[in-house]
């Protein structure tokens, strides 16, 4: 791969991401600031990962066994493992916890805008199986309680993190 | 203590010297200041909205505050400080010249029953996950430099995850002992 490949598949799209929420988050963007990030990210990851865990586990029970609709490698590096989670978690919140998160900035009520939102984030996940529609669906509900009170990079954390958990146990922990 | 079974490798080896000489640097400066009360390092809740939430839900409260902190702290150290260690250097290092000073102002009985009942799970915990955040960086950067070589490097880190997973647990148990077990020593 040569280095301008990489650059452009690995980096740009990352760091045009992270510039366009830092605009619209931190104007004064310090060392603190990227460490709060991850910091309240963090504090609702492992409640996330909890409540994720337990709600597919419950469905499973009535709708079927969750599976991966795509074949896990053998081996990853680290970097990929880091980097894809990262993506993975900032464009699914970009996409879905945004708009909830705009309305809670111009004060509107958001209960219906995240229900819906986290409605169409359930369904997105129908390919894992029917189980995995109501548990996104959970997990959705509360990444849009964590978008609106600590801010949507707080969120990205969060779902990077678990996605990041769950990649590391199905590659090095089986 | 049984660490996970792993190779320890010259990565893993120089990540832990580090990981310590921060820590002695700490404790080093904490000694050269002096002793300083909490109140200095705390945050103070005295709004009427915290007064009242620990009035009324003491035991929730704090659990969740300490759990909170801890995991935050946690992932800050993982997931930030694989990727960008100056916060592993940073906390570390401000951990633990705070919690000498406090040391040195509380007294070894104090220091001994109520705060180190949940500080050795806490303190160790912060140690072994930025000992494997230092690996996973070095993991990280090597990766970038077979990249921009065109060759391959696959590292193995599942004694790093399995460092991670237990110092994630014990912060958890920590929080629990904190909030629960502390403040009966307390007297509160």
């Amino acid at each position: 791969m040569s280095i301008k490949k990489l650059v452009i598949e690995n980096l740009l799209i990352l760091l045009v991401s992270f510039f366009f929420v830092i605009l619209l988050t931190a104007p004064k963007l310090t060392v603190n600031v990227l460490a709060s990030w991850f910091y309240y990210g963090g504090a609702f990851a492992f409640p996330l990962l909890f409540v994720t865990s337990a709600s597919l586990e419950f469905w499973e029970i009535f709708l079927g066994e969750a599976k991966y609709p795509f074949a896990m490698p053998e081996r990853m590096g680290f970097w990929e493992v880091w980097l894809k989670n990262m993506k993975i978690g900032f464009f699914e919140e970009l996409i879905f916890r945004s708009p909830v998160w705009i309305i809670s900035l111009a004060h509107l009520p958001v209960v219906v805008p995240a229900f819906i939102s986290s409605l169409l984030f359930g369904l997105a996940h129908y390919e894992y199986g029917p189980a995995k529609v109501p548990s996104a669906f959970t997990s959705g509900m509360f990444l849009c309680a964590i978008a609106v009170n600590y801010g949507l990079m707080a969120a990205i954390i969060a779902h990077a993190f678990l996605d990041l958990f769950v990649t590391i146990q199905a590659i090095y922990l089986k | 203590m049984r660490l996970p079974a792993g190779e320890i490798n010259g990565r893993r080896l120089w990540s832990l010297i580090i990981v310590l000489l921060t820590v002695v640097a700490g404790i080093m400066r904490g000694l050269y200041t002096g002793p300083a009360p909490p109140s200095k390092f705390y945050v103070t809740y005295n709004t009427p909205l915290v007064q009242k939430l620990l009035g009324n839900f003491k035991f929730a409260y704090l659990l969740s505050e300490y759990i909170s902190n801890n995991v935050g702290l946690w992932c800050v150290l993982f997931m930030l400080g694989s990727i960008f260690p100056l916060v592993i250097f940073d906390i570390l290092y401000f951990n633990f010249y705070a919690i000498t000073r406090m040391a040195l102002y509380l007294g070894s009985g104090t220091t001994a029953y109520v705060l180190m009942m949940h500080g050795i799970y806490e303190l160790v915990s912060i140690i072994m996950c930025s000992w494997a955040s230092l690996s996973l960086f070095i993991i990280v950067a090597n990766e970038l430099i077979a990249k921009i070589k065109h060759t391959e490097y696959y590292a193995d880190f599942e004694f790093e995850a399995k460092l991670l997973g237990i110092s994630l647990f014990a912060l958890v148990a920590a929080a629990f002992i904190e909030a629960y077990a502390t403040p009966l020593l307390w007297g509160g």
